[in-house]
């Protein structure tokens, strides 16, 4: 698991709509709001990388959501997992890849 | 991890994450996250120079937080950042030194067997072929402390040129282009000057994949102003193009007509700085100079229906973009590879610089000239230390005879002892690689540090053979495609487990302190370096070869702020206490410790070398009192900056009727390079796992070939297998392949050119021509593709 602290940036008077977004998440627990309510500050609780940019992705297409910026990450569990030799790579399937299409 | 720990780390991260962005956090103590220490670095990827805070805790590495008070990232960083401690943890970590037997496997050697073996090998080839018969391949991911030790033990130890890194694959176009137009190598300003501009011209950088964090700061500029104007100049239209304006589509290579049609709009328009091109400028064609109407005359050929016709750039918004540059008041151009991995990439960079030059966007704030890096120490560790085949510590060349000595006299030996002829470039030395048997290979041993050159370089099928061989010496943290072809592997350190200095893009050298042990039998560079120093008789050269990392790093950066204190890159007042000290590392020129480090060069009040009397005196210059601009290392000594007349050339290979289409290579945002380390990061490796290659629609459906199928990609030189990805984000007619897969059919190394610039030697990975046949329908290929087992063979 990773855990990490991030913030998401936000459009003016969207703070209850956008609070009420993260909470749909049960990988995000919402933590404060700036005092100019323009900024977010959420802890993920993902099973690794791609969920959390998946789940950014997912932010990130609502107008309300500028911007998440990710700044501090805590990995010790995935390390435990490393060293153990109980994390390896998942089968991936070319047809999962995403596509960018402008 | 129990539920309490849990909690607590969540509401580190919160505390934390509050704390960067100046929210004072509920509990102070979550801040500190449940580690015994965090450590003040840097990050190990691309050149931003992102500061990072290592968490250590029972003597490992188990957080990563972003420095809030670094002047690269303020805080945040992407994804290769952050899952860097993978790579550290990884079970294919080399662990033990290596002897290739007879028998053609590794045998584990002791560190005394090894370093003795590789030092009688040298000298044995020293002896019979000559000084130049050993060469050393560093990187722009060594420490500058690393680069400058094998720098300082080839030419000034064995008297040998024959040095170089792989930055002469990325930068040294870049390089090129600012020496031939300022006079002096790196950029004039900084990162500051996004949040300033009014108008950023993206060049040949895919920067949203790239360089995320920088990408991050002009998103936001934009963001906050909108009416801040981002044009994308690529063939691809990418994830960067986005939060672009406008987007000027070209031809791989055509780009330099749309460059000189914008400078003719400009002219046209009368949107000129007369005043700055008169005080601050020349126009040149290198041999001789000419008037502003000469350079004029010379741009008025590239009317933009005419390069229209000739790149596939709108002549529209060829005119739209002239237009905003010169008149944004403040406009700056950042590029990459796109620029540089070019035949013609110093032309480019020159082109690039004259829009500046012309309109006055350089030297004041929010307007520059910017080229980033693709690694974290190619500034600082190779171009600034002078670890290539033609230069000395300081970016001096080594045939200056006046260099040679100061160099000669610092580092205490007999005055000829650095050869004044330069050495072999990358692609030259390569081919002169080989072994014993083969007269036409002069060099016949090689050491390479922290780089990948059997998968990293163009055309490989040429090179292979020679690196097979020679005496290759391989020192690297992973096996590669390049340890398959060693006789020795050396296990390297981390740099989060020996310390040292890394210097980015925007000339600021960092320090990341050492943080924890390395793994198993794992030794720094500096460490590997001095040992082969001392068994060769050297140690009075390089008498840091001490167990102690930090103390080694220490005194070889000591000496090498000393041996260039009076340069234009001076470093002397980055003392190790103060980069120790320092929240955000300093910025050079920094000529003494009482000095903040220089935002903006070429500037009276903020460049220090204008009152520099070492410098002054020592390079003979006198800068005149009313100067408020002065390009202080022009080669005249006049103070003024080259517009170049450079004529339109196209790429070395185009597509023709065998060859019908453009095939251009680059990086995606969760690989990098050669996928060394991040091919090894499971969530990285899943999200891009192999290489692929893009198609358009249009050319797909005339190859009836849909995403998932199998393609040949076929150069003159080489060929590559690859699934198919049909997508609209390239033009038709050019294909796209990422070049971070170490699957032998998929290594498209294999079909690039290895045509080189003229002028700087770099190489064109950037355009070769191709053609393609689909093979089959989807198959299940080898994905996440690494060299595991250091026995594979080389196929």
């Amino acid at each position: 698991m990773l855990i990490v602290g991030s913030v998401v940036n936000i459009i003016d008077d969207a703070e209850e709509k956008v609070v009420s977004i993260l909470k749909k998440y049960k990988e995000i627990e919402v933590y404060s709001i700036t005092d100019d309510r323009k900024r977010i500050i959420i802890v993920f609780e993902v099973k690794g990388e791609k969920e959390l940019e998946k789940i950014c992705e997912e932010l990130k297409s609502y107008d309300e959501i500028i911007d998440i910026g990710h700044h501090y990450c805590n990995f010790e569990e995935a390390i435990e997992g490393i060293e153990k030799g109980e994390i390896t790579p998942e089968v991936f399937r070319f047809k999962d890849r995403k596509k960018i299409n402008i | 991890m129990n539920i309490s720990r849990r909690q607590f780390i969540k509401a580190s991260a919160a505390a934390a994450t509050a704390a960067a962005i100046g929210v004072s956090a509920p509990k102070k103590s979550y801040a500190e996250g449940g580690v015994d220490k965090w450590v003040k670095g840097a990050c190990r990827f691309c050149g931003t120079g992102c500061g990072v805070y290592v968490g250590v805790k029972d003597g490992k590495v188990v957080s990563i937080k972003g420095n809030p008070k670094a002047k690269t990232n303020f805080g945040f960083l992407c994804v290769k950042g952050f899952l860097a401690y993978k790579v550290m943890n990884h079970p294919d970590r080399l662990k033990y030194p290596m002897i290739r037997q007879a028998d053609g496997k590794f045998k584990r050697a002791s560190w005394d067997e090894a370093l003795d073996y590789v030092a009688s090998k040298f000298k044995y080839f020293h002896e019979k072929y000559g000084k130049d018969s050993v060469a050393y391949y560093g990187s722009g991911q060594c420490l500058t402390e690393e680069s400058y030790t094998f720098n300082k033990l080839w030419k000034g130890g064995f008297g040998s040129n024959m040095v170089e890194g792989n930055p002469r694959l990325c930068m040294a176009s870049a390089v090129g282009g600012y020496i031939s137009t300022f006079g002096s190598d790196e950029p004039v300003g900084s990162y500051a000057d996004i949040e300033q501009a009014n108008c950023i011209f993206l060049v040949g950088s895919n920067t949203s994949e790239c360089h995320p964090i920088i990408f991050r700061r002009i998103m936001r500029r934009k963001l906050d102003n909108p009416g801040v104007k981002i044009i994308v100049c690529e063939p691809r239209k990418t994830n960067t193009a986005k939060i672009a304006d406008l987007w000027l589509p070209v031809d791989p290579g055509t780009d330099l007509a749309v460059f000189h049609s914008m400078a003719r709009e400009i002219i046209k328009n009368n949107w000129v700085d007369r005043a700055f091109i008169e005080q601050n400028t020349r126009v040149t064609d290198g041999k001789n100079t000419y008037s502003f109407e000469k350079y004029a005359e010379f741009v008025e050929q590239f009317d933009p229906e005419s390069v229209e016709k000739l790149t596939r750039c709108p002549a529209e918004n060829i005119r739209k973009a002239a237009e905003w540059f010169a008149t944004s008041g403040a406009s700056m151009t950042l590029w990459t590879m796109g620029l540089n991995q070019r035949t013609r990439g110093v032309w480019a960079n020159n082109l690039i610089h004259n829009l500046h030059l012309i309109t006055g966007n350089i030297c004041k704030p929010g307007a520059d000239s910017f080229s980033l890096t693709g690694q974290p120490n190619a500034c600082g560790g190779v171009r600034e230390t002078g670890s290539l085949a033609h230069l000395l510590p300081g970016t001096k060349p080594v045939t200056n005879d006046k260099w040679r000595a100061h160099v000669e006299k610092e580092w205490g030996i007999a005055p000829g002892t650095i050869n004044p002829k330069p050495g072999f470039h990358t692609m030259k030395m390569f081919d002169s690689l080989g072994g014993e048997d083969d007269p036409n290979k002069p060099i016949k041993a090689m050491l390479t540090s922290t780089t990948n050159p059997a998968q990293s370089l163009p055309n490989l099928n040429k090179y292979v053979k020679g690196m097979k061989d020679a005496f290759l010496v391989v020192i690297d943290i992973f096996p590669t495609r390049t340890t398959q072809l060693a006789d020795v592997v050396l296990p390297a350190a981390f740099i989060y487990e020996k310390g040292g200095v890394f210097g980015c893009s925007e000339r600021r050298s960092q320090l990341t302190e050492k943080c924890v042990e390395p793994p198993f039998e794992a030794k720094p560079d500096i460490w590997i370096a001095a040992q082969i120093a001392k068994r060769m008789g050297l140690e009075k050269l390089i008498p840091w070869n001490m167990d102690d990392s930090m103390k080694a790093n220490e005194m070889a950066w000591t000496e090498y702020t000393r041996v260039t204190k009076d340069t234009d890159h001076t470093l002397y007042g980055a003392t190790y206490d103060r980069l120790k000290r320092e929240p955000a590392g300093i910025q050079w020129p920094c000529p003494s410790v009482d000095h903040p480090g220089t935002y903006k060069r070429y500037v009276r009040g903020m460049d220090p070398m204008f009152d520099h009397e070492g410098f002054l005196a020592k390079f003979g210059k006198q800068i005149p009192k009313d100067a408020k601009v002065y390009f202080y290392m022009d080669g005249k000594n006049e103070g003024r900056a080259n517009i170049w007349l450079r004529p339109y050339k196209e790429a070395a290979e185009v597509p023709d009727a065998q060859y019908p289409f453009y095939l251009t290579t680059g990086r995606v945002i969760e690989q990098w390079h050669t996928g060394t380390m991040t091919m090894r990061i499971p969530e990285i490796a899943r999200a891009h796992p192999n290489g692929y290659v893009e198609i358009h629609p249009a050319d797909a459906s005339k190859y009836n070939i849909v995403t998932g199928d199998m393609v040949l990609v076929e150069s003159r030189r080489g060929k590559s297998v690859l699934p198919a990805v049909v997508t609209k984000t390239s033009m038709p007619g050019i294909l796209f392949v990422p070049w971070h897969d170490q699957a032998f059919d998929r290594m498209i190394n294999f079909v690039c050119n290895d045509a080189v610039d003229p002028g700087s030697k770099e190489p064109e990975f950037k355009i070769a021509a191709v053609r393609i046949q689909r093979v089959s329908g989807p198959v299940k290929i080898e994905d996440k593709v690494v060299i595991t087992d250091i026995n594979s063979a080389y196929s």
